[in-house]
């Protein structure tokens, strides 16, 4: 068996180049011709990549941010898709980062243009083929915008505008899934044979405000793993406790339940398990990525509740612990030492 | 021997070697272990280039992002010959085996799990020491000396398949085709289910298992893309390679501990608990199948399946496949009548999309291509392109060349019989996604065989060599795939079509603008203008239209005809900005074979 391989470079280089012209014209009358003349290519590859950078801008959605060192950002865009960005410092002052983009079906967004704007520069770069964009930057701050410039611009053109979300994120309640089974025994993973002509892989992954929950179904309970993906290796490395998740979900018996997930690095990127809850179904308007320590203080009234239960259901308290520390001595570190205290007497 | 070990006796041998032929100072030679954890690969070189799509410049700044992008892909670059052999032997001198590759698979393996940052060797070392102590653990160990094991028993499956003249894969030499099978059928094979980690505690750790396979099986995918010439979709080094391939190895690991798939009413506490371990049919065990010979007791002369297509019945049976058999080796086993070859059972696996959106394998319809004038087989060589692509080229036969599609024929009982042939094809399920080596001939919609001289050709009752044919003269085909990139053979087949047979008029696959196109383009515009009257007679009246309109128009224009119709347009304004061009120019065979271009979007 031989052949050629299928070129990318073409057809990549094209999409770029028309996902840059997308984002710099104004998109009054002349559109196509002026796209003919600034995008050269025979007209099969041309059309291709013109509708590829349509239908990326479309996937994309816009959301504007700033990024500095150390950041993680988890942004929706207008559209519903998802954009992790990451930052490090870099050498000689600059500021390295990695931003990811995923659409509402976590499909890669190819050929999305970005606003890069720093201090002392601005360009446009697109995202390759696995919905990536790398940058390394002069300067302590990166702000990031997606997507159509002008409809971010009339919003205010601030450098973090209220978190755009699609119509229906927030309140969207999401079935966590069960293989029905009458006597409950179940093991996601590792049956599909009593369901086959239903299940399918994706459905035990769930995507909402940028986090994928990957459930299982099992006699002892109901686990979930909190993975975000679109981190680089490097940032996870370092962020072991620094990050966590938040968000709400239904018991079976309907109660309500407030969740905290602090991420620690895996293969993934960056994630978290609880083990052994009895969920049913999940807030997707309330997931929230944020830094630990910032998310654990506004906890409020719920601090006892939701600390408590977290560690109770965590899988490992490295990153519990490493938050512990982290915190000051005050109200939310005793609490978080009396659950981790207690979870340590649980066989 | 402890994985430790072998990790460290690779570590230090390729430590010690130094890179042939390195450039820089050759006062400070590099050796293979920093040349290995420091090098930029070719995609990182081709995304560090300035441009939109090299976000990163050559700017001595970001060197320090490089390993944050490629960290991951350490493996891949592991697989280059030269640093196997080096780990061959290094790990081959420390263990005294026999068979030093299979070894090597094993250190590979465990490797992949590593991230080794560039840095002095000193540090390196030490990193590798760190990251061991953290996978240090027995469950560990186990899992990865499960993986030799595993990988010697496909060893010795495979080298008793040597002689089995049904295997097509030519030119790749036996230890490599083990290489490539091996690494993902032992990782994917062995890591879950030798670490002994009940299912109930698999979530996290099952996806490093999983890191693992999908590390190795890239790996393995990528040495047999550079031994095939063939890039396979997606492409290396993307996530959604990685997805896909992730998507594999955890359907066979839970496969794999499920057990054999003959075990469907099992109780439910033994489906969600127990671990279900081998099957309990004897002709399911790894150790009963012998790859091409004749089955025992079979009447008819059957035989076992042969090797390349068996993944799936290595996977049936799992790392400790063949305990029961063991127990009685003396007592041969029944095949049971009802067994599915395995090749026919990898296959349907592989030509099924597991939800993933990847590519998918098909076995189908070859079409060869032969020399009409000195009868001869074309012959391909592969040449290096830019940026270390093969690409394919027709090597000349004879003077006057002129490239068909034919079937071959076969001599059965003084008869001669088309045979057709039958290949894998790599076809996305996206028509975005291009397919790789092959394109179908699907655009062209339904071709014919005709059985007096094996030619393909698009006409229902004529034959471009032996003129009408009588009635069941013509075998209709519905779809076939051709070697890539489309060329004389190509542009022949298209032209075989008679005026009443073409029934791809005015698809944009014949980039065409016909007065069929121009009717759909009329149409189009009149939706989407329904005020303006204008007489769209010509590829340029269109275009004249076209070109003003605004972004908005343009989407909604876009809705409406979708890619075709932006395709059109662009054709249009080639004609109507090209005086000397006609659409009937368009339209000759030989401006779309210079193109190269396949309708799947391939090209050299």
């Amino acid at each position: 068996m031989r052949g050629v391989s299928a070129s990318p470079e073409v057809t990549e280089v094209l999409l770029a180049e028309a996902a840059v012209f997308l984002a710099r014209d104004r998109g009054s009358d002349g559109f196509l011709d002026r796209f003919a003349e600034a995008v050269t290519g025979d007209p099969r590859t041309a059309s291709l990549a013109l509708d590829r950078a349509l239908a990326a801008r479309a996937r994309a959605g816009y959301v504007a941010f700033s990024l500095e060192p150390g950041d993680l950002r988890v942004q929706n865009t207008s559209s519903g898709a998802s954009l992790t960005a990451c930052a490090l410092p870099g050498r000689a002052g600059c500021v390295a980062a990695a931003v990811r983009l995923v659409d509402v079906s976590r499909r890669p967004v190819a050929g999305a243009a970005m606003e890069v704007r720093t201090e002392s520069e601005e360009r446009v770069v697109v995202t390759d083929l696995g919905g990536w964009v790398h940058l390394s930057e002069p300067g302590q701050t990166l702000y990031i915008s997606l997507g159509q410039l002008d409809a971010v611009g009339e919003a205010g053109g601030r450098a973090d505008p209220e978190p755009a979300r699609s119509a229906t994120a927030g309140a969207r309640v999401i079935p966590l899934p069960r293989i029905p089974r009458p006597d409950g025994l179940e093991l996601a993973a590792a049956h599909e044979e009593a369901v086959r002509a239903a299940d399918e892989p994706a459905r035990w992954r769930v995507a909402a405000g940028g986090v994928d929950f990957l459930c299982l179904a099992r006699k002892g309970g109901y686990d979930l793993t909190v993975v975000l993906t679109g981190v680089t290796a490097d940032f996870a490395d370092g962020a072991l406790g620094e990050y966590a998740v938040r968000f709400q979900t239904w018991g079976r018996n309907g109660r309500e339940h407030r969740w905290m997930v602090p991420l620690a690095p895996s293969p993934l990127g960056l994630a978290g398990s609880l083990y052994s809850t009895d969920e049913d179904r999940l807030d997707a308007g309330s997931v929230e990525v944020g830094v630990a320590e910032q998310l654990i203080a506004t906890l409020g009234d719920h601090l006892d509740e939701v600390v408590s239960r977290s560690v109770r259901h965590s899988d490992a308290l490295t990153a519990w612990d490493v938050l512990c520390q982290r915190l000051r001595p005050d109200r939310p570190r005793a609490v978080l030492e009396a659950a981790l205290a207690e979870r340590a007497n649980i066989p | 021997m402890r994985w430790s070990e072998v990790m460290n006796k690779v570590a230090a041998s390729l430590a010690a070697r130094q890179l042939p032929d390195a450039e820089g100072d050759p006062d400070n030679p590099v050796s293979m272990l920093t040349a290995l954890t420091g090098s930029i690969p070719p995609g990182l070189r081709r995304r560090l280039r300035l441009g939109p799509l090299g976000p990163l410049s050559q700017n001595k700044a970001n060197n320090d992002v490089e390993p944050l992008i490629y960290q991951n892909e350490f493996p891949v670059r592991l697989l280059a010959v030269g640093i196997v052999d080096v780990a061959a032997q290094a790990v081959s001198g420390a263990s005294g085996q026999e068979c030093p590759r299979v070894t090597a698979i094993t250190a590979i393996a465990a490797l992949s799990t590593l991230r080794l940052d560039p840095g002095e060797e000193g540090a390196t070392l030490l990193h590798v020491h760190r990251r061991m102590r953290a996978f240090g653990s027995a469950e560990w160990t186990a899992a990865l000396d499960a993986l030799a094991r595993r990988t010697a028993e496909l060893d010795e499956l495979l080298a008793a398949a040597a002689g089995d003249r049904r295997q097509g894969w030519h030119r790749v030499a036996l230890a490599d085709r083990i290489l490539g099978e091996a690494v993902a059928a032992a990782v994917v094979g062995g890591a879950a289910q030798a670490s002994g980690v009940p299912p109930r505690e698999w979530l996290f750790p099952f996806h490093l298992f999983c890191n693992l396979g999908v590390s190795a099986a890239g790996s393995a995918l990528s040495t047999v893309e550079r031994w095939l010439g063939i890039e396979f979709l997606p492409e290396p080094r993307t996530p959604a390679r990685a997805a896909s391939l992730a998507a594999l190895v955890a359907d066979e690991a839970s496969a794999l501990w499920r057990g054999c798939g003959c075990k469907a009413p099992a109780e439910d506490e033994e489906l969600g608990f127990a671990r279900r371990g081998p099957c309990r049919q004897d002709d399911h065990d790894l150790r009963v199948w012998r790859p091409g010979q004749h089955k025992p007791g079979s009447r008819s002369g059957a035989r076992y399946a042969s090797t390349l297509w068996g993944w799936q019945r290595r996977w049936l049976g799992g790392a400790d496949a063949g305990r029961a058999a063991a127990a009685r080796p003396a007592v041969r086993p029944k095949l049971r009548s009802n067994d599915v070859a395995a090749s026919v059972l990898a296959r349907r696996w592989l030509s099924s999309d597991r939800g993933f959106g990847g590519p998918v394998l098909r076995y189908d319809r070859i079409l060869p291509e032969f020399c009409h004038s000195c009868g001869s087989k074309v012959h391909l060589v592969s040449v290096a392109g830019p940026g270390g692509r093969t690409l394919v080229q027709r090597a000349a036969c004879c003077g006057q060349q002129h490239l068909v599609y034919r079937s071959e024929f076969i001599e059965r009982d003084g008869r001669r019989l088309l045979r057709p042939k039958l290949g894998i094809v790599v076809a996305s399920q996206s028509q975005e996604g291009g397919n790789a080596g092959y394109s179908s001939t699907e655009p062209l919609g339904p071709i014919w065989l005709c059985r007096q001289c094996g030619r393909y050709s698009r006409a229902a009752g004529h034959c471009p060599e032996c003129g009408p044919g009588r009635e069941r003269a013509h075998e209709r085909v519905h779809h076939g795939w051709v070697l890539l990139p489309l060329a004389a053979a190509w542009a022949d087949l298209k032209a075989t079509a008679g005026p009443a047979d073409d029934d791809t008029a005015g698809t944009a696959a014949d980039d065409v603008v016909g007065e069929t196109d121009l009717a759909f383009l009329a149409d189009v515009c009149s939706q989407l203008l329904p005020r303006e009257q204008r007489q769209l007679g010509t590829p340029a009246d269109v275009w004249a239209l076209a070109k003003g309109w605004s972004t908005a128009e343009m989407n909604a224009f876009r809705s409406l005809a979708g890619l075709r119709g932006l395709e059109l347009l662009f054709h249009c304004r080639q004609i109507a900005e090209a005086p000397h061009l006609t659409a009937g120019a368009l339209k000759s065979p030989m401006a779309e074979v210079e193109r190269c271009d396949g309708p799947g979007g391939e090209r050299t």
